[in-house]
């Protein structure tokens, strides 16, 4: 297995940063939208959750190391708690059950293999853990058929703006030319 | 220390040596063919224009390249007897340790140059990785400061709140303060007027070090022993006489319209080293503003632009008054173009950022400038010069009543400036008022009217140093350094307030969702945080964010199907959260947790500085974010779905400076046997030990309440 260098860990750092901050901002539009999704809180999971699960798969798939999807995921949830979040200091937890998730898909693939099922996999596996983490901490007393509406929106938009999400942008990032200044 | 008279000094020998960047289509140093060898304690001295590879072939003799920066090496390069090459080769993870104790480095300008915003911190870094005993740190970071020439009272201060001048002093005594054996200095004396020029540059020739010194202007280094100038990455053998060029044509002088847009007194909070500035700007004439870095050029050109917010005085265009930090709509097309070309382009083609109506002369403008093949090629694919020009292309195509240009020859070759001046006279003579911030003598011509900054701009030269210490309290002061109140939580060790935080969350996260169980839990941790200096209006600000969230959480609970209580427990569970946090919340100082994390909790010294090093570039990192939206806004209409890959490009740009600022400093060098010493103890105190009473107190009366509960029922 290749092992970080400086140049990793800054890049990591930075990017679980950057993607911190857009974090915060996502936190505020959905405590925005909240009041209106109140009645079908699935919808709204749906279509804005999977934003919260980029930071892993986006800086896994930048320096395609052990330990990146874990470490970027942590640092934009602490940088995201530290900025606005009404989940307080439980972001940092969502973050690490979300990071989690997605590095146990990277590793499942021996940190080899970046195409799109992957990524997409791993986006899924983040909407997993936000799943075991959400349901039983803010929904522990509602029936089985809302817990599974509300889990099978958290993993598909997971899947599709975190893992899908984070191709995009690493594939604009590729083509712009940022990635060879890291030679990643 | 060690004593530094008796060392011996690396000896640098380079022959072919070649480098080539990760996904650069060609070398940018190419050396094959030349051969230089520096004895230990000689001076190699590396000139040439900008971009001819002075930078590159400095950072190869730090041992950077190939180590910490991507690419391929060829050649031969030894330095103090460390094979570069072959370091290079084999993917060595960074500078070789034998070199990286010896070295330091000034990095190459503009570019931030520190790691860590405070100085004192950024100056004790290099000596913390070194493991110097604390008491000799802060002597040690004087005495290096007062020898390059800055004030005892600027080493709490930050960085970035230093004047052009200031930062290189500065930067010179980080690298110093180690008592390298290798120098590598890249432009060290960038922005320093003539006599702190020559200081400087006497005090780094008085080294007892080998040194590498990148300058322009090779005079205050007259006793360096190896010259080596460089042009388009090669050698050679003497200095090229520049000619000044022919002028394309004979420029008519105009008379100048009405005015377009007057400053008065204007500065604004996120320029806090600038003074107030006051021009006006009429039409069909160019202004050129001159003046030292950090003198306020660019400032200036934002503050004209409508880019940077106006915090004091006035910004009137045309007949539209507007006053403070009220943002002029384009409705008089004002255009800007940014020192760096990539605010402005960030990764897209020019085709793609044009308006309707504006392909027409964005052609004509391209042809004028010779980059009329470039216009599909997405910005960075083209190098710098073209990236420059596509810029220019791309505001003048608006055929803008006002046009500001930060720095449009820089880097350009005497062909592309000629052009450029033409395209200056064009637009001119079509009716705009023209505002260019340079260094370039080729830009003035006849009829350019010439300002210094800020002499000449109704600015004051001496600043006011309360006002300076009073606006100095940036956002990143307020996020990194203790708050100036004192207040009780503030004496507390960061380290207690994480862990008090992370107490009451897990009490709320165990304890059932309930109404009464989580109230049970909010209550005494809410009773915590205001005795521990948490203001009640900070609570009920927090308290309003939290309404729709909780209101939200409620809702969709009973919706679920969940029983009233549980649903209400769930968003009281919130409130328990969010007071729980509260304690570590305010204040939030990463410097002193990063050190409580260094000395109690053994953290590693290189990913802690990593990260607290990132985390100070947030505010910059935000700053520009809300820049380029501004600049973008002026040259398009709408929102720019775009940005955030733009965001994220710019982040991982500034990736290799920050890696190469911490490597320089040898936050790799603390080993377990080789531990990091701390500039700053870290000690747990009374107010600790009251601030764990008071939560144990907050648990007991929990634990009370479920007893209680009980035995009612």
């Amino acid at each position: 297995m290749r092992s970080w260098s400086l140049m990793h860990l800054v890049a990591v750092s930075v990017i679980g940063i950057a993607s911190g901050a857009l974090f915060a901002g996502w936190n505020l539009i959905w405590g925005a939208l909240t009041p209106l999704f109140a009645l079908l809180l699935p919808l709204q999971y749906l279509l804005l959750a999977g934003t919260w699960v980029i930071a892993g798969p986006l800086t896994a798939l930048v320096i395609k190391r052990r330990g990146a999807a874990l470490a970027g995921e942590v640092i934009a949830a602490s940088v995201s708690f530290l900025l606005a979040s009404q989940w307080s200091i439980d972001a940092l937890f969502s973050g690490a059950v979300q990071g989690l998730g997605a590095e146990l898909v990277f590793a499942l693939f021996g940190y080899r293999i970046w195409g799109w099922p992957v990524l997409l996999l791993a986006g899924a596996a983040s909407g997993v853990g936000m799943a075991l983490h959400d349901l039983p901490l803010y929904f522990a007393g509602v029936d089985a058929r809302y817990a599974a509406a509300l889990a099978a929106a958290m993993v598909i938009s997971s899947a599709a703006l975190g893992g899908g999400g984070a191709l995009l942008l690493h594939r604009a990032l590729r083509r712009s030319g940022a990635l060879d200044t890291i030679g990643a | 220390m060690v004593s530094s008279e008796s060392r011996t000094l690396p000896e640098i020998e380079i022959a072919d040596l070649v480098w080539q960047p990760a996904g650069a289509s060609a070398p940018i140093l190419d050396l094959r063919g030349s051969a230089a060898r520096v004895a230990p304690g000689e001076t190699l001295l590396i000139s040439g224009a900008s971009g001819a590879g002075k930078s590159t072939l400095a950072a190869a003799c730090a041992g950077l390249l190939g180590t910490i920066l991507p690419g391929a090496l060829s050649g031969t390069l030894r330095v103090g007897g460390v094979d570069l090459v072959a370091a290079a080769a084999s993917s060595a993870p960074g500078v070789p340790g034998e070199l990286l104790t010896q070295l330091g480095m000034i990095a190459a300008s503009p570019a931030p140059r520190h790691a860590l915003p405070r100085l004192l911190d950024d100056l004790a870094l290099p000596l913390e990785a070194r493991g110097v005993a604390a008491h000799l740190m802060a002597l040690r970071a004087r005495e290096v400061a007062a020898a390059a020439g800055l004030h005892d009272e600027m080493l709490e201060r930050d960085v970035s709140s230093l004047s052009g001048g200031e930062r290189a002093q500065a930067a010179a005594a980080t690298a110093l303060v180690a008592q390298p054996g290798l120098l590598i200095a890249d432009e060290p004396l960038a922005g320093l007027d003539g006599a702190r020029a020559r200081a400087l540059a006497t005090h780094l020739m008085a080294q007892h070090a080998t040194r590498v010194i990148v300058s322009h202007d090779d005079a205050p280094f007259g006793a360096a022993s190896v010259h080596l100038h460089l042009v388009d990455g090669r050698v050679v053998a003497a200095p090229a006489l520049r000619q000044m060029p022919h002028q394309g044509r004979e420029r008519q002088p105009r008379e100048r319209g009405a005015v377009v847009l007057q400053l008065f007194a204007a500065s604004s909070a996120a320029r806090p080293s600038v003074p107030p500035l006051s021009i006006t700007l009429h039409a069909r004439e160019l202004t050129l503003v001159q003046g030292e870095t950090g003198s306020g050029k660019s400032t200036l050109l934002g503050l004209v632009a409508g880019v940077l917010s106006l915090d004091a005085g006035e910004r009137v265009a045309s007949s539209e008054r507007i006053v403070s930090s009220e943002r002029i709509v384009s409705a008089e097309r004002i255009r800007f173009a940014p020192q760096d070309p990539g605010l402005l382009l960030g990764a897209r083609s020019v085709n793609q950022l044009l308006r309707e109506g504006e392909r027409e002369r964005a052609g004509e403008v391209a042809r004028l400038l010779n980059v009329a093949e470039l216009l599909d090629r997405p910005a960075p694919r083209c190098s710098d010069g073209e990236r420059r020009r596509l810029a220019l292309v791309l505001t003048a195509a608006a055929d803008p009543g006002l046009l500001i240009l930060d720095e449009p020859t820089l880097g350009l070759d005497v062909d592309a400036a000629v052009r450029v001046a033409d395209l200056l006279d064009e637009v001119a003579a079509r009716g705009a008022a023209i505002l260019v911030a340079t260094h370039d003598p080729r830009l003035l011509t006849r009829g350019a009217r010439l300002l210094q900054c800020p002499a000449e701009l109704g600015g004051v030269s001496e600043l006011s140093e309360t006002s300076l210490i009073v606006r100095g309290a940036s956002l990143a002061q307020e996020m990194l350094s203790p708050s100036p109140v004192k207040r009780f939580v503030g004496v507390t060790n960061p380290l207690t307030r994480v862990g008090l935080a992370l107490f009451w969350f897990l009490l709320s996260a165990l304890s059932p969702a309930t109404a009464a169980a989580q109230g049970a839990v909010a209550l005494p941790a809410l009773l915590v945080a205001w005795s521990s200096g948490v203001r009640f209006a900070a609570t009920l600000r927090l308290a309003a964010t939290l309404a729709p969230a909780i209101i939200g959480m409620v809702l969709a609970n009973l919706l679920g199907g969940a029983t009233p209580e549980a649903a209400i427990g769930a968003g009281i569970r919130l409130v328990a959260f969010a007071a729980g946090s509260l304690v570590l919340l305010r204040p939030f100082e990463p410097l002193r947790l990063a050190d409580a994390a260094l000395q109690h909790l053994r953290a590693p010294f290189a990913p802690t500085l990593t990260l607290l090093a990132s985390a100070a570039t947030l505010p910059s990192l935000m700053s520009e974010a809300r820049e380029r939206r501004a600049i973008r806004r002026l040259t398009r209409a709408g929102v720019d779905p775009l940005l955030l890959a733009d965001l994220f490009d710019a982040t991982i740009r500034a990736v290799p400076r920050l890696a190469v600022a911490l490597e320089v400093r040898g936050v790799r060098l603390p080993t377990r046997a080789h531990p990091a010493t701390a500039l700053r103890p870290s000690r747990f105190g009374r107010a600790d030990a009251l601030l764990v009473a008071l939560s144990a107190g907050g648990l007991l009366v929990s634990v009370a309440r479920i007893l209680f509960e009980a035995l009612v029922r």
